[in-house]
């Protein structure tokens, strides 16, 4: 104990003294820089929005407890320190120099009663879910907080990064100042002077950002420009500096652009897609017809013709974590025409054989329609009779993730976070209840082997339980992992400097904005 | 007298319009499968959260209910908020504004311009020049390509060449009126491309129509010169049917603003129906139907208008 | 005295996609100044052509194929654009079948005889020129839909009269209208005819009625005019056998209003020049020389006719004609 409040000392004084100098170097070389982002922003309210393009926006101007480094590994955030008092309880040291951008520092008070109203189910979203059930949540002081767990929770510092998870003033939302939903205030770098909605966010550098000098920016212009080829455009012509994109032929279509860098930024997100299995009247409540879907598709094609062969095979226990679980399942290794016949023969043995299938690929996302036309192939190949609809978001949303669900297949992707644990949690029926339920089987044998996985710490033990995990995720057939989401960065590098994190698995695709400046 | 009572009687049936047409969208937005809730929390999220928003903004009331307490608002000046913003949706609505009326006028007066000499010549040169032909085509080709192909080729091309055209970059133009042209001249040319095709073809048509007329000959047999037969006869009988058409262009423009809007990202009333119907923030919705519903029938009225000062008949007829 | 309008041996053409139609075939008339001629034939005997010839009024697809037409000793077709355009203006008005099609309907009637004056009228000229017409000064003020048939008749005569033209030509200027107006409008013409001096050519399918107002006929057929002299003449004593069965029909009790064909056989639609008597095949006197040669315009007791066969001693009219036919 004392050894760790020693430890943290030094890191903190090491920390602030490296800050005020690097602050002292670069305070003030100002400028504005402009980032072309493809979506608006929709909810404001972090602890409930569901929805990833708003998560990169809520990075800029909120903090959470703790970050993610280039390595998914845990960072500091507004604690500097934290400790793990015991398997259940965990210590957090707070920023003394946190400050919201009202100027009302960052206290122990704002962090407890933010945790509390997330897990509050009138309040809170789907969220609080994830943290588990608390015993107590308590400020040992201004700048201390202990949470005390009901039950061991190996992922809870793994999840405290993620957006939902951001530090919101709590103090002013009680006081009935701050509404969550239509005020954005928060202790990150920068706060918002401006938003014209469709159009533009303004922002300008949070005064009392914590990390003195930063940003060394004045202003982070965002422009809302829904279409490729317009924030192609705008790098072009210099409009913006940085610009993000979800498809893969960026680098290609940039290559030609000068000045232009493209980074590719690993994520821990995949695509999946979605079977009905309960629906009445569903081909896909039949096991077989499942997995004969599941062993008709062909994932290196969806990386080949969708990806240009930049996407990689994905797993439910996201590649991009490291893990190994899943690299021997039939589903995935058995020669293409191998499955192809095995699906063929489970397709005739279901007396399925001609099944006629939709697969949703949503016009939400571009690629989405495009893997439902390889799915669509796919499955035709083994004997079904799939058909590729498009629709928007909404109707999405209602046919499949509601109540009476209507449909077969839909292309849906995953956010993998910075622990497989955290989104094997919404293939259990605690995790689907509310959203899922409504075409997922239930399985408690697999509920129990997600409960216990989250439950063990790294190592052997873990990687065996997620193997299995994984086996059985693949024999339901329910949910199919497909490939590798990665986002893509492109920046003038001839006008900006901007460091873009390599990995990065909670949507901070900007995480080092603080630090971007303009070269000119 | 009785021209007022006709005026009102236009103006009954318009605000009748409107009422159906607002009723009509609140039905088909309603039916729409996703609802706010769903959009705004996204997929992954718990019912007591969308339960929360359902009631705070009042769509777990019944249909009726909530069109009759939006219909009275609105007949109170109160067009409510924009359930993703929660900006007052009349200010939002009025800020869009500029862009879309800078859009579709830009779309318009090039089109006239463009389309009413081009149809006069067409119409008027031999069967056999080349004028006539080129007329026919461009009328054909323009009519009969959707704007959103037109725009998203344009938008590809000058994202390759700027050319000095800008795609995304809308400014509104008392702030810089050159960055705002620069944004602008696609997305109108993109409009004006069908109003063009189909004011020459329908200018055309009208005058080669006019020309044939009994009062052309006569006007040829008095020996009055070509000039001034098209300047006293033919532009004013030929402006008829073109006043009719540059109505039901006006009515298209309003939808092809939407599609334009969207694809160069103009942030005008069009784009902002279309994400809130997206989002199903059926408040904007509701209200930007209104409003173009509005703007529709009373264009319709004014050609009304423009057609009695033009055509003596149809005045008569309404003195009687 | 020279000739206010001449043809000679006119020849015209209308090219269509399906080919020729030869609509004068070598038409030849002159008519002096301040006479009156009544052109009268069938359907199809190119009246109204030879009527729009004469103002070189005649549609795009027509080709001036041979022959020549003089108004007021200038040949119509040598003329530039400007030229005719002048001749229209200063010796030419013409007045068409319907007057509700040849007034512009977003106009006041006051405004079209003033545009029609040259723009620029004296003042008094516009009043004048109604009352000439016998239109009240008050229909100055109105629009074309508010005029009768008859009324906008008058106005479309006054515009024809406006500049006060050497030759008035009216191509059934009374078939769109109300019988009972008819006469009254040819009689105002004959009347402006008089009192301004103009020469006026009257394209007709009435014979009697044509007859009657007008000095001099012209009987056209085939695209020719087959026989010409003054009206007392060709109306009792008829030497071409197609005046005489027009005359014939006429008499056998055409009600008015009713168009002309009670001839056997059909008018002739020719394509190029006709190698002997167009009337030929529907003629009782026909021979092979008929079939074979042109009969040329020639002079025969005192009148003009293209007949072989007609020799000065052609039956008083109505003797014995219908049972020939
Ligand atoms: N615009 C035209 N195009 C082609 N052919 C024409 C045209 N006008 C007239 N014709 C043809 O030329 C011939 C002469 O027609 P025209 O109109 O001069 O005769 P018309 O004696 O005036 O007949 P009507 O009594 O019917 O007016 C007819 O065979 C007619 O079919
Ligand atoms: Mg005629």
């Amino acid at each position: 104990m004392a050894i760790w409040r020693f430890v943290n000392l030094i890191a903190a004084t090491l920390v602030t003294g490296s800050l005020v100098l690097v602050g002292a170097a670069q305070a003030g070389s100002g400028g504005s820089i402009a980032w072309g982002k493809p979506t608006e922003v929709i909810s404001f309210d972090p602890h409930v929005s569901g929805d990833g393009a708003s998560w990169s926006f809520f990075h800029l101007v909120y903090d959470q407890l703790l970050s993610t480094d280039d390595d998914f590994g845990l960072a500091p955030g507004l604690a500097l320190s934290w400790e793990e008092v015991s398997a259940t309880s965990y210590r957090f040291h707070l920023n003394p120099d946190a400050t919201f951008s009202n100027g009302r520092a960052v206290t122990s008070h704002d962090v407890v009663a933010n945790f509390q109203r997330l897990t509050n189910p009138e309040s809170g979203g789907v969220w609080g879910k994830q943290l588990g059930e608390f015993e107590a949540i308590e400020a040992e002081d201004d700048h201390t907080v202990r949470f005390d767990l009901a039950l061991p929770n190996p992922v809870f510092l793994k999840v405290l990064p993620l957006t939902p998870y951001s530090i919101l003033p709590m103090t002013e939302f009680e006081a009935g100042t701050f509404d969550p939903a239509v005020d954005i205030l928060g202790s990150g770098p920068f706060m918002v002077a401006e938003h014209l909605q469709d159009e533009s966010w303004t922002l300008t550098r949070n005064p009392h950002y914590h990390r003195a000098g930063h940003p060394l920016i004045d202003e982070l212009v965002i422009r809302i420009l829904p279409d490729d080829s317009a924030r192609i455009a705008a790098l072009r012509d210099g409009r913006v500096d940085i610009a993000t994109f979800a498809n893969p032929d960026t680098p290609l279509l940039l290559a030609d652009v000068p000045g232009v860098e493209v980074v590719v930024q690993n994520t821990t997100n995949y695509f999946r897609l979605d079977v009905s299995a309960i629906e009445e009247g569903s081909p896909f409540t039949d096991l077989r017809v499942r997995q004969a879907a599941h062993y008709a598709l062909d994932r290196e094609a969806i990386s080949n013709i969708v990806f240009g062969g930049q996407a990689i095979v994905d797993y439910p226990v996201p590649a991009g974590l490291g893990y190994e679980a899943c690299r021997d399942d039939p589903f995935y290794v058995m020669p293409r025409d191998e499955r192809l016949a095995k699906a063929r023969a489970l397709l005739e043995e279901a007396g399925a054989t001609g099944a006629r299938v939709g697969v949703i690929g949503s016009s939400t996302l571009m690629i989405y329609p495009l893997i439902a036309q390889v799915v669509q192939a796919n499955l035709n190949e083994a004997g079904f009779d799939a058909f590729v609809e498009q629709i928007p978001a909404a109707e999405w949303y209602a046919r499949v993730f509601a109540e009476d669900t209507d449909f077969d297949l839909a292309v849906s992707w995953f956010a993998g976070y910075t622990d497989p644990a955290i989104v094997l949690f919404w293939w259990t029926q605690a995790g689907a209840a509310g959203w899922a339920h409504g075409y997922t089987i239930t399985d408690d044998r697999l509920d129990a082997l997600v409960a216990r996985t989250r439950m063990l710490p790294e190592g052997e033990e873990r990687n065996d339980a997620l193997a299995e995990v994984c086996s059985v995720i693949n024999e339901n057939s329910n949910v199919l992992a497909l490939v590798n989401k990665p986002d893509y960065v492109a920046l003038r590098s001839d006008l900006i400097e901007a460091r873009i994190g390599r990995n990065e698995s909670t949507f901070d695709n900007l995480k080092y904005a603080e630090e971007f400046s303009r070269l000119d | 007298m009785r021209l007022l009572l006709h005026i009102a009687a236009r103006m009954g049936m318009a605000l009748l319009t409107m009422l159906s047409v607002s009723l009509i969208v609140f039905v088909a937005m309603r039916m729409l499968p996703g609802g706010f809730e769903m959009i705004i929390l996204g997929p992954i999220q718990t019912e007591e959260a969308r339960a929360v928003i359902t009631e705070q903004f009042g769509l777990d009331r019944s249909l009726p209910e909530q069109f009759l307490s939006w219909l009275v608002a609105v007949l109170h000046g109160d067009f409510g908020i924009s359930m993703i913003t929660r900006i007052p949706i009349a200010d939002e609505i009025l800020r869009r504004l500029g862009a879309t009326v800078q859009l579709t006028a830009m779309a318009v007066i090039t089109a006239l311009c463009v389309g009413l000499p081009l149809g006069v010549a067409a119409g008027l040169a031999d069967s056999s020049t080349s004028v006539r032909t080129c007329g026919r085509l461009v009328g054909a080709l323009g009519a009969s390509t959707p704007d959103f192909v037109l725009g998203v080729a344009l938008v590809y091309i000058f994202s390759v060449w700027s050319l000095g055209l800008t795609v995304g970059g809308y400014v509104p133009f008392f702030e810089d009126p050159l960055a705002n042209l620069r944004a602008m001249i696609l997305p109108a040319s993109t409009l004006s491309v069908f109003g063009i095709a189909l004011i020459l073809r329908t200018t055309r048509e009208s005058v080669l129509t006019v020309m044939t007329e009994g009062y052309i000959t006569g006007a040829v047999a008095r020996g009055d010169d070509p000039a001034s037969i098209v300047r006293r006869h033919v532009l004013r009988n030929a402006s008829l049917p073109v006043m009719t058409v540059a109505t039901i262009y006006l009515s298209l423009l309003l939808g092809g603003a939407v599609i334009v809007e969207i694809l160069f990202t103009v942030p005008g009333v069009g784009l902002y129906t279309w994400n809130a119907l997206l989002n199903r923030d059926y408040g904007v919705t509701q209200s930007a139907v209104l409003l173009f519903s509005g703007v529709i029938v009373t264009c319709n009225m004014l050609v009304d208008i423009a057609y009695a000062l033009v055509d003596p008949r149809i005045r008569g007829r309404r003195q009687q | 005295m020279n000739a206010i309008v001449r043809a000679r041996d006119l020849a015209v053409d209308y090219t269509m996609p399906g080919g020729v139609v030869r609509a004068l075939d070598g038409a030849s008339f002159e008519l002096l100044p301040g006479r009156s001629l009544g052109l009268v034939g069938e359907s199809g005997s190119g009246k109204s052509t030879l009527g729009l010839a004469i103002g070189r009024l005649l549609p795009a697809n027509v080709r001036h194929a041979a022959g020549d037409l003089e108004v007021d000793g200038r040949s119509v077709f040598a003329l530039d654009d400007e030229g005719i355009r002048a001749l229209r203006r200063t010796s030419l008005g013409f007045v068409f079948q319907s007057p509700m099609a040849a007034l512009d309907p977003t106009m006041r009637i006051g405004r079209q005889i003033t545009l029609a004056c040259g723009g620029q009228p004296d003042v008094g000229r516009v009043p004048e020129l109604l009352q000439q017409v016998g239109l009240p000064k008050g229909a100055a003020r109105a629009w074309p839909h508010e005029l009768s048939g008859g009324m906008a008749q008058r106005a479309v005569i006054a515009m024809a009269i406006a500049r006060r033209p050497r030759l008035l030509v009216a191509d059934e200027p009374t078939a769109a209208l109300d019988t009972s107006l008819r006469a009254q409008i040819l009689d105002l013409l004959v009347a402006l005819k008089n009192e301004t001096g103009s020469a006026l050519v009257l394209l007709s399918h009435e014979l009697p009625v044509v007859a009657r107002v007008c000095e001099i006929i012209g009987v056209m057929y085939g695209g020719r005019v087959v026989e010409l002299g003054d009206s007392a003449g060709v109306f009792s004593r008829p030497l071409h056998p197609y005046s005489r069965a027009l005359l014939a029909t006429a008499h056998d009790g055409a009600r008015p209003g009713e168009r002309l064909a009670p001839i056997p056989g059909m008018p002739p639609v020719l394509s190029g020049p006709a190698s002997g008597c167009s009337f030929a095949p529907r003629c009782a006197f026909a021979d092979e020389r008929c079939r074979s040669e042109r009969p040329p315009l020639r002079p025969i007791g005192g009148r003009l006719a293209a007949c072989h066969h007609a020799d000065g001693t052609a039956p008083e009219r109505g003797s014995g004609m219908s049972s020939g036919m």
